[in-house]
């Protein structure tokens, strides 16, 4: 178990490493969210109630679409040289690479999320009544799944033709649980006027709505379903 | 408990969710070995479900109010047997008995087996499995049935009085199964249109038993709940056309009406893209029917409300009927029927206009039911149209369509012979109209009764008559008996006689119909004890109430005596009225019935003098409509029995392997001892092929690589040498035969056979974002190579890398490039090397330099595999040759010292040859 982890931390290596040369996807991930934020500010006043309710959609839009962009090159970058060739002959549990890529693609994400965050709840003036220990967690979760989804749809998609266009195309319908969790948490937890008063405050009162658990369980039967499947998923 | 139910249906939605997914893989990969991790989850989905399932039934014969479910819908005063039918009395309850048939029902479906077309079951399955993903979503998302109750109230609310009635049990049962019995059908409609076979026999034979059976569930569903609205809704009536009826008969419609249609499918291998799209709206209505009655935004009777629910089933329908739609537009060439229609006298246009007055039908029920949602929109507030709108337009189609069961048996496949229709057609029509006459003679003179009944003699007479001229035309053939020819041939015509015998169900319904609409009578009158109502004929004597307690429940009745004209006594009737402790009130009609005509008396209430109020109905014929639906039922398991079965169970050979090699007779060869002989094989393939999709790309190949060797595998282009170098190098797994590599099974040895291997192509499977150094740093640790960072700088040595070895490799040429990639198999040392075209886009010189080390390899005992279709480089170095020409090899021999020239002959000889 140990030489498997050890493996998918060599993925991840390889991973980081060749971002670090070019930074390419979190730059242009990172760019794509900001100006998300910045557009949709201009579309919407920050001090109006109708506002706040679209606050959700528009921070998980930005992110998620901007993941998509990421999601998109991860096995991309394989086609050139045919080097995922390369990682499928080596002698180890072809799974570590999904996963070493899903570690990836999550750092990258959350990196692009913790940079854009800021600025994001600045411009809209939620900074107030904001919980941002629960936020942090709820972006965490939702994050993870759709990164889930997408690095193994990525793979499946990335022998495809037209590959660009069929990930977002399985990747949104497949992943609609988590979207449709993490707004919906997001929204309580920016207080938005839609869903707020209903919940208690706190964990307790997060917990109590389904969202949470449903964004649990797909966060870990995602977590499951490469080890049994992405070999097949690979195989060429 | 409770929480076991919620982990074994969470539990069991992972599972779903499992099996949807791997059932798809395996039908895209073609994949027996996936599906059979598939069936395992889908059992396992089945299993949950039912712990879940039975839990509930625990929970809820035990009283446990510290759930909500059982809280609501039960107290203690409840009899047991009404406390187990509440699983179903309510939102939850009845959504887990969905989704728990579903799974079971799925999970016999997953292990139908389709020889030669193993997919499509898969993708059937998985389709099922993510309808039950949708409801296990709801179920552990919406409206989890072991939601808790806190504070524990000390009893629960009860059941609702209109639910307690034997019928209870049987009616939602059965009107379930049907409902989600039809999502089976529709997961084959999709898997057949995704994998290419909609339209294709298999997939008729798959989808018409399915289609039966959930018709028959639905039909007993929709007859029972018939009953139950008679006995107990106490109108008077069977049916209202309340949209939750609705609901149920618009399914109804269109799967009758495919299973029609199909028939010509069959036979003619007409009206296939009609029939998947019957298929598809089937389950779509009856999703749609249950959204309707769900959602709240039409009101009915036993509707339960709640619009978040409603959100849901509006989503998936939404997305069902979308993915519906580009399904089968996508396949729609594969559609097109095999035959036109011949002659408007046939069997085929039979169905076709049967099919056309049933879409009249779904179309005007559903039109019916909407309306008050139409004229909303429309802006003009809510309009319910009533039942007079239905009996106007559906009687009508309705008889028409009972009209064309009684010509149907005449009619024949293509075209029907005129002299032998009209002979046959005389007699029953003959019948009919002397029905009519002799009906309106005795004093009968509603004209649509009269058409009616002699619509019904007509079908009846038409049946039998087809069945007694079959029977004697065998009997005069075979020199036997007519009974004993009838006998045999009910036996042997299954399907053909349980269709007719439904069609004899369906007549004898429409007598009862037919009766208790044109001839009910009706009154309604209070009156003294002592005194008497007199309706149709009948005097009704009321004698008084009486009152009963019992546990749970006040019983009032009264007690009629009834006579007729002649002053006979015919029955005493006891209506009641029960009282419940939480201030309900139900109504339990008194009936006494016979094949004749039902007393049917309602106890409507009384005053304090004693004057009491009595609805009496007088329904003729009634009994009938059960009767009907009796003979229905016996037809359909007639029709439905496994006869002569057309295989549709495999052969124990799975999928991936059927079609290859395997089955060319005779033992396989005792081949350990051949091993012993040749020690040390690199590789050993027997009888290897491999199929993609649906082409086989590579047959029947067998070839030895003793260590040491040098073979280079010439071919054309497009010949499959590259599929067989993955097939060989373990990147992809062969459809059939066997393959071993330095001595070991890969599938036993797993993935550390592959350290012994590697593989140096034309693609060089370098990073370009990395540096030289840290494409090898990576390959070195994923093999685990030994004293890693020496290793690299001696190798990049080797190459004459070393002063680039920092920069990325995007920037090197092509040359620099495939050194690097060579210094990579240098550093992995395997003892097998497949080299894939090694030589393209390389120099001279940079030729030469790979020759030079391919030879160092050589001496060194390494075994290396060559495909190439040039002449040019690496040949010389070759102890073996092979051709390999459209996936099959046609030439092996030893070529050691051969020249260019002498390759270039053999590959000219036999790539050639084989054109």
């Amino acid at each position: 178990m140990r030489a498997y982890w050890r493996q998918v931390g060599w993925i991840l290596w390889k991973e980081l490493r060749a971002e670090w040369r070019t930074r390419q996807t979190v730059t242009s991930m990172a760019i794509f969210a900001f100006l998300v934020i910045v557009v949709f500010s201009f579309a919407f006043d920050p001090t109006r109630d109708v506002t706040r309710q679209v606050l959700p959609g528009i921070l998980w839009i930005a992110y998620l679409f901007a993941a998509v962009l990421g999601l998109n090159r991860s096995f991309m970058v394989e086609r050139f040289n045919d080097s995922l060739l390369g990682l499928l002959s080596a002698p180890m549990d072809r799974s570590t690479i999904y996963f070493g890529k899903a570690a990836a693609n999550l750092l990258f994400v959350l990196l692009v999320e913790a940079l854009s965050l800021p600025v994001f709840l600045a411009l809209y003036d939620v900074l107030p009544d904001l919980r941002l220990e629960e936020l942090l967690l709820v972006l965490l979760l939702g994050t993870l799944g759709f990164v889930e989804v997408g690095t193994f749809l990525s793979a499946l998609s990335a022998n495809s033709r037209s590959s660009e266009l069929l990930l977002p195309l399985l990747l949104f319908p497949v992943a609609l649980p988590v979207v449709i969790a993490s707004v919906q948490l997001t929204a309580v937890l920016l207080a938005a006027p839609a869903a707020a008063g209903a919940v208690a405050p706190g964990w307790a009162g997060l917990w109590s709505l389904p969202w949470l658990k449903v964004l649990l369980v797909y966060d870990g039967v995602f977590l499951l379903l490469p080890f049994l499947l992405f070999d097949y998923v690979l195989e060429v | 408990m409770p929480e076991i139910g919620t982990i074994s249906l969470a539990a069991a939605l992972a599972a779903a969710l499992y099996a949807a997914a791997t059932f798809g893989m395996a039908a895209w990969r073609r994949s027996e070995e996936l599906a059979r991790r598939a069936r395992w989850a889908s059992v396992a989905v089945a299993a949950l479900e039912t712990l879940a399932s039975l839990i509930l039934f625990y929970l809820l014969g035990t009283s446990d109010f510290s759930v909500r479910y059982v809280a609501e819908y039960t107290s203690r005063n409840l009899p047991p047997f009404y406390r187990l039918v509440a699983f179903w009395g309510g939102q939850a309850g009845s959504l887990l008995l969905w989704s728990w048939i579903l799974s079971l029902l799925g999970a016999v479906a997953a292990y139908q087996r389709f020889p030669g077309q193993p997919a499509m079951g898969f993708a059937a399955s998985s389709v099922a499995f993510a309808v039950d993903v949708f409801f296990l979503l709801i179920l552990n998302a919406v409206t989890p049935p072991f939601a808790r109750l806190s504070p524990v109230p000390p009893d629960g609310a009860g059941l609702n009085p209109l639910l307690q009635n034997p019928g209870m049990f049987i009616h939602p049962l059965t009107l379930y199964v049907g409902y989600v019995a039809f999502a089976i059908p529709f997961s084959f409609a999709f898997g057949a249109l995704a994998t290419g076979n909609a339209g294709r026999p298999v997939w008729v034979q798959a989808v018409r038993s399915w289609t039966l059976f959930a018709w028959l569930f639905l039909t007993v569903g929709i007859v029972y709940g018939a009953q139950w609205a008679y006995v107990e809704l106490g109108w008077g009536g069977y049916w209202g056309w309340d949209p939750v009826e609705n609901a149920s008969l618009m399914p109804w419609l269109t799967a009758t009406a495919f299973l029609h249609s199909i028939m010509a499918q069959e036979r003619r291998g007409m009206y296939k893209a009609w029939n998947v799209i019957l298929v598809a709206l089937t389950f779509l209505l009856s999703i749609f029917g249950t959204y309707l009655t769900r959602s709240g935004i039409l009101s009915s009777v036993h509707a339960f409300q709640d619009s978040a629910l409603g959100q849901w089933f509006f989503y998936f329908l939404a997305a069902a009927t979308l993915a519906s739609i580009v399904l089968i537009a996508a396949r729609w060439q594969q559609l097109q029927g095999e035959q036109e229609l011949e002659s408007y006298a046939s069997k085929e246009a039979g169905f076709l206009f049967s099919n056309l007055l049933l879409m009249a039908m779904a179309f005007a029920v559903i039109l019916g039911t909407l309306y008050p949602l139409i004229t909303r929109w429309l802006g003009q507030g809510e309009i319910t149209v009533g039942p007079p709108f239905f009996n106007q337009v559906v009687v009508p189609l309705g008889l028409a369509l009972v009209l064309l069961m009684g010509l149907c048996p005449f009619l024949g496949w293509r075209r029907t012979n005129g002299g032998q229709f009209k002979e046959s057609f005389l007699a029953p029509a003959l019948v009919g109209v002397v029905v009519a006459v002799g009906l309106a003679l005795a004093g009968i003179r509603i004209p649509g009764a009269l058409v009616a009944f002699a619509i019904v003699a007509f079908v009846l007479s038409s049946l039998a008559a087809e069945l007694w001229r079959e029977a004697s035309r065998q009997a005069l053939k075979n020199g036997e008996g007519v009974l004993r020819a009838l006998g045999r041939l009910l036996a042997r015509e299954r399907r053909r006689y349980g269709g007719h015998l439904v069609h004899v169900g369906v007549a004898v319904m429409i007598i009862g119909m037919t009766g208790i609409g044109f001839f009910q009578v009706h009154a309604t009158q209070s009156v003294q004890a002592g005194q008497a109502i007199t309706v149709g004929g009948y005097r009704f004597a009321y004698n008084g109430l009486l009152e009963k307690r019992q546990p749970g429940r006040d019983v009032v009745m009264a007690d009629l005596e009834v006579s007729d004209r002649q002053g006979r006594p015919v029955a005493s009737l006891r209506p009641e009225k029960v009282f419940y402790p939480d201030g309900q009130n139900s109504t339990e009609v008194a009936i006494h019935g016979n094949l004749a005509r039902d007393l049917y008396v309602i106890l409507a209430g009384w005053q304090a003098d004693g004057t009491t109020t009595f609805q009496i109905y007088v329904n003729p014929l009634v009994q009938w409509m059960w009767i009907g639906e009796y003979l229905l039922v016996v037809g359909t398991l007639l029709a439905l029995w496994p006869g002569r079965r057309p295989r549709l169970q495999g052969s124990g050979a799975d999928g991936a392997a059927a079609g290859s090699g395997g089955d060319d007779g005779g033992p396989a060869p005792a081949w350990p001892e051949e091993r012993a002989e040749v020690a040390e094989l690199m590789v050993e393939a027997r009888d290897l092929s491999k199929r993609i999709g649906e082409r086989l790309i590579l047959q029947g190949i067998s070839l030895q690589v003793p260590r040491g060797q040098f073979v280079a595998l010439l071919g054309p282009n497009g010949a499959g040498k590259s599929t067989l170098l993955r097939v060989l190098s373990l990147l992809s797994p062969p459809s059939a035969g066997t393959l071993r590599i330095a001595g070991q099974d890969p599938l036993e040895a797993g993935d550390s056979l592959r350290r012994r291997l590697a593989l140096l192509s034309h693609n060089t499977f370098l990073y370009g974002d990395l540096s030289a150094r840290e494409n090898l740093y990576l390959y070195g640790r994923l093999y685990g190579v030994e004293n890693l960072q020496a290793r690299i700088v001696q190798v990049l040595e080797r190459v004459h890398l070393t002063l680039f070895q920092m920069d990325p490799v995007r920037v090197f040429s092509r040359g620099m490039q495939q050194r690097l990639a060579i210094a990579r198999i240098l550093l992995l040392s395997p003892d097998l090397v497949f080299l894939d075209e090694p030589y393209t886009g390389l120099d001279l010189e940079a030729a030469a330099s790979l020759n030079s080390i391919l030879a160092e390899l050589k001496a060194q005992g390494k075994t290396l595999f060559l495909i190439t279709h040039s002449f040019e480089a690496g040949l010389e170095l070759a102890d073996q040759v092979a051709v390999l020409v459209r996936g099959r090899l046609v030439y092996q021999a030893p070529s050691s010292g051969w020249s260019v020239e002498q390759y270039r002959n053999v590959y000219l000889q036999k790539a050639g040859s084989v054109k």
